[in-house]
């Protein structure tokens, strides 16, 4: 894995190891709670504001991902639901993630829609460029794919194993760069 | 993200298995493809409501959810809406049979969230949503012609069960030395049938089981009728016939004959009685001309005869073709049923009927419902979700079990869960290298001093565990001992080791002693949990650079074989030997080859590969 080193100038790192870039925007920062060893690439959009937002240990999420809790529409206006992430997701480029949740062990392609409501659960794959349909199921194991995504096929029963080490690898791929003339 | 790429195990069948696609078998003590293994269905359940389903039941509901719909349009679960009654303006009613009364306190439908179908246009809509669900159940089943798929999955299954007993049957003969030429003829026709010979008359009056396909019902008689397969007619075998290759040879060539016929003439030509009848047709012709062509010599020389006898000719051929037309469009008529007998008619009558095309549903929509196939997309309906299963994985070479799901189809537990990588130590290279790149590390250092690359190894198991990492050259220290079976993987026995040997030895520092530290499931890790990267006391730092939880990063001193600019490729090959506790009183020994190819280089050395072999079980 390619190491990334950040000027550490540009980025928090929580007490929990969390490294979030400065040029996030995190709306309602209260309302988030990232639990521990997670990144948050630049350009990213997380709707605090909106409703709580949970992430697990080991997420990423990367460049220009919108995190928004989804809403459902009732007579008294609309309520907003938490949006909550496992261990180890990975968020792709500018995904769009509505979700009500998503499970461990999740990878969400680039540029991946995941509508509203949709709860996608442990050990899947969506791949670049899918929409998944507002209140959507994803079972275990599922690779989905397309607009609308479908099944397109299974992940094997290593996947959590692989996506942990995957997850693993890309945090630690994250070194602050040493200061300049050292 | 690619961890993982390129990586593969090398299986004790020979071949390259991607590592998340191996196993483990811990009775034959050796890495197992997907190849190797044998898979059965442990459970099914629907993949949108998550309820689990017996066999039995996925069965009768053909495995599909007796709760859920899909939609029929883009395959997306179906949500219930429901529609208040002040809202009901905006819904096409006119379908509906509901009077006012019914209307009151709002309607349920069936809508798609994805693409907005919607089954109101269907008239699927009522106040109650479990009417709503049984209203569309009952209209599916009336769209589908189930009952002539059932009957033709029931004949095949019957004619596959058969195949089957007179195999078995045949078997059980030959071991018993019972099974004289005719016996062996008459089992072996079965066999012929996929070259489309027919079957055998019995041979003792009492009917070979194969010899019709039968149906269950009346409904498969009137769908045998209408069937446009060629189903097994009287034989052509002669009973006894002994099976020889020229028999065999002889029945290929009749079905070419028969199937040059089909490319000339068409497909429905060759029912049987009209065959012949065509045949028979040709024959007369041929008669007819060279009759012709034998007076034509006697005759004089007369154009004005030799003109009329032509139109003569010219009118009977003609009429003989517009005879034989008739002929083959009959039999396919016969044969085809209506949307197959002229589709570019049904076609022409479908965009004839609907105003413009995007009114007719896709291929995909008609075959998501094999029993009605409607053509127009406003006769699709809803479809019950797709039941899915989880699987139960065994060993080939020992029936063990290596995978074996949890009941709940929403968990990832496994109560059995025997992966190559739950056993395997995970080695990859740091940072990514290539050939070049190595090349150019080359070339920056002295002549003689070894190039330093990263390579990170994570502990597979929740122990600790010991890890030697040896030189692929060379005997193996005298402590460690093969068991009887075992063996060293020889570097030059596989085909891709042989063309291409490492380049590259690969030795470490302080005899490749250190240890991994045991892994930690990540539901028990300590959120705040220390900062666990600082190097241990014991650990040297010229073999260990870095760690973190189970994984450590240790230092490899690469020399070329070759003299550097003579590197065509870069490949190099390590041991290593691991040692934990287990559970039993001795502790376990295993040691693993691993081969690391560096992409790049010479093009003949196909694509960058790292194979790890899991050399049996040392003592
Ligand atoms: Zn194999
Ligand atoms: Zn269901
Ligand atoms: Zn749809
Ligand atoms: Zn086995």
């Amino acid at each position: 894995m390619e190491v990334v080193e950040y000027n550490p100038e540009e980025w928090i790192e929580t007490a929990s190891g969390n490294k979030v870039s400065r040029a996030s925007v995190l709306c309602g920062s209260q309302n988030i709670i990232l639990n521990g060893k997670s990144l948050v690439l630049p350009g990213s959009i997380i709707r605090g504001d909106l409703a709580a937002v949970r992430i697990g240990r080991y997420c990423v999420i990367s460049d220009r991902v919108v995190l928004r809790p989804a809403y459902k529409a009732l007579p008294k206006g609309l309520n907003y639901f938490q949006l909550s992430l496992g261990d180890c997701v990975y968020v792709g480029k500018d995904a769009v993630v509505e979700a009500a949740s998503i499970g461990s062990h999740v990878i969400i392609g680039e540029g991946a829609i995941v509508s509203k409501r949709a709860v996608i659960l442990d050990c899947c794959e969506i791949l670049p460029g899918a929409v998944v349909p507002e209140d959507a199921v994803i079972p275990p194991f599922s690779i989905y794919g397309g607009n609308p995504a479908v099944l397109i096929g299974e992940l094997t029963e290593a996947a959590q194993r692989v996506h942990e080490e995957k997850a693993f690898a890309c945090y630690e791929s994250y070194v602050p760069a040493k200061a300049a003339g050292v | 993200m690619d961890v993982y790429a390129g990586t593969r195990v090398e299986c004790g069948c020979g071949a390259h298995a991607e590592v998340d696609e191996a196993y483990f078998c811990a009775t034959c003590t050796a890495t197992v493809c997907s190849l190797c293994t044998t898979t059965s269905v442990e459970s099914f359940y629907c993949p949108n409501c998550l309820d689990s389903m017996a066999a039995g039941d996925a069965a009768l509901f053909a495995n599909r959810c007796s709760k859920c719909f899909e939609c029929p349009a883009c395959s997306a679960a179906l949500t219930t809406l429901h529609i208040p009654p002040n809202d009901l303006h905006h819904a096409p009613l006119a379908h509906l049979a509901l009077d006012a009364d019914q209307l009151a306190d709002g309607i349920h439908a069936l809508v798609c969230p994805f693409c907005a179908w919607s089954s109101l246009d269907l008239g699927l809509a009522h106040p109650k949503p479990d009417v709503l669900i049984l209203d569309s159940v009952k209209k599916q089943r009336a769209a589908a012609d189930a009952p002539g798929f059932a009957a033709l999955v029931d004949a095949y299954q019957r004619a596959a069960r058969d195949t089957a007993k007179a195999a078995e049957r045949s078997k059980r003969l030959l071991k018993r030395g019972l099974l004289d030429r005719n016996a062996s003829s008459k089992d072996m026709s079965h066999l012929l049938e996929g070259l489309g010979s027919g079957t055998s008359t019995p041979v003792g009056g009492e009917p070979a089981p194969s010899d019709t396909i039968r149906f269950p019902n009346e409904a498969s008689v009137e769908l045998a009728a209408d069937l446009p397969i060629e189903l097994p007619g009287p034989t052509r075998l002669v009973p006894h016939e002994p099976i020889t290759v020229l028999a065999v040879e002889r029945r290929m060539q009749e079905k070419h004959q028969e199937m040059g016929r089909w490319v000339q003439y068409g497909e429905g030509a060759v029912n049987p009685p009209l065959r012949y009848a065509y045949d028979g047709l040709a024959l007369e012709r041929k008669t007819v001309i060279k009759s012709e062509m034998m007076g034509f010599s006697d005759d004089d020389d007369d154009e004005e005869a030799r003109a009329v006898r032509a139109a003569e000719r010219k009118k009977r051929e003609d009429a003989e073709d517009a005879q034989f037309r008739a002929v083959v469009n009959a039999a396919r008529a016969a044969a085809r049923p209506a949307c197959v007998r002229d589709p570019y008619a049904v076609m022409a009558g479908e965009a004839g009927a609907v105003d413009d095309l995007a009114s007719l549903s896709s291929l995909t929509q008609r075959h998501a419902n094999v029993h009605a196939q409607p053509r127009r997309f406003a006769d699709l309906m809803p479809l019950r979700r797709r039941l899915r299963v989880r699987r139960r994985i065994r060993c080939n070479g020992c029936e063990r079990i290596l995978i074996r799901p949890d009941i709940s189809p929403s968990s990832v537990k496994f109560k059995i869960h025997q992966t190559a990588l739950e056993y395997l130590p995970w080695a990859e290279l740091a940072q990514p290298l290539d050939h070049a790149g190595l090349l150019a590390a080359l070339a920056s250092t002295p002549p003689q001093t070894p190039v330093v690359v990263r390579l990170s190894l994570a502990n597979p198991l929740d122990e600790v565990v010991g890890v030697r990492l040896l030189p692929l050259a060379g005997d193996l220290p005298d402590d460690i001992e093969l068991s009887p079976s075992g063996r060293l993987h020889d570097p030059t026995s596989r085909l891709h080791s042989a063309a291409f040997p490492p380049t590259l030895d690969a030795t470490f520092a302080a005899g490749g002693s250190t240890h991994l530290e045991a892994r930690v499931d990540l539901a028990e890790l300590d959120m705040f949990d220390p900062d666990e990267s600082d190097l241990r006391t014991d650990d040297t730092p010229e073999l260990i650079a870095s760690r973190s939880r189970h994984r450590a990063t240790v230092l490899v001193h690469l020399t070329p074989r070759l003299a550097a600019d003579s590197l065509a490729y870069s490949k190099f090959g390590f041991r290593l030997v691991l040692t934990h506790a287990g559970t039993g009183a001795t502790p376990l020994t295993h040691l693993v080859t691993y081969y690391v190819h560096l992409p790049g280089g010479d093009p003949s050395a196909a694509s960058p590969l790292r194979v790890a072999v899991f050399d049996h079980q040392a003592m």
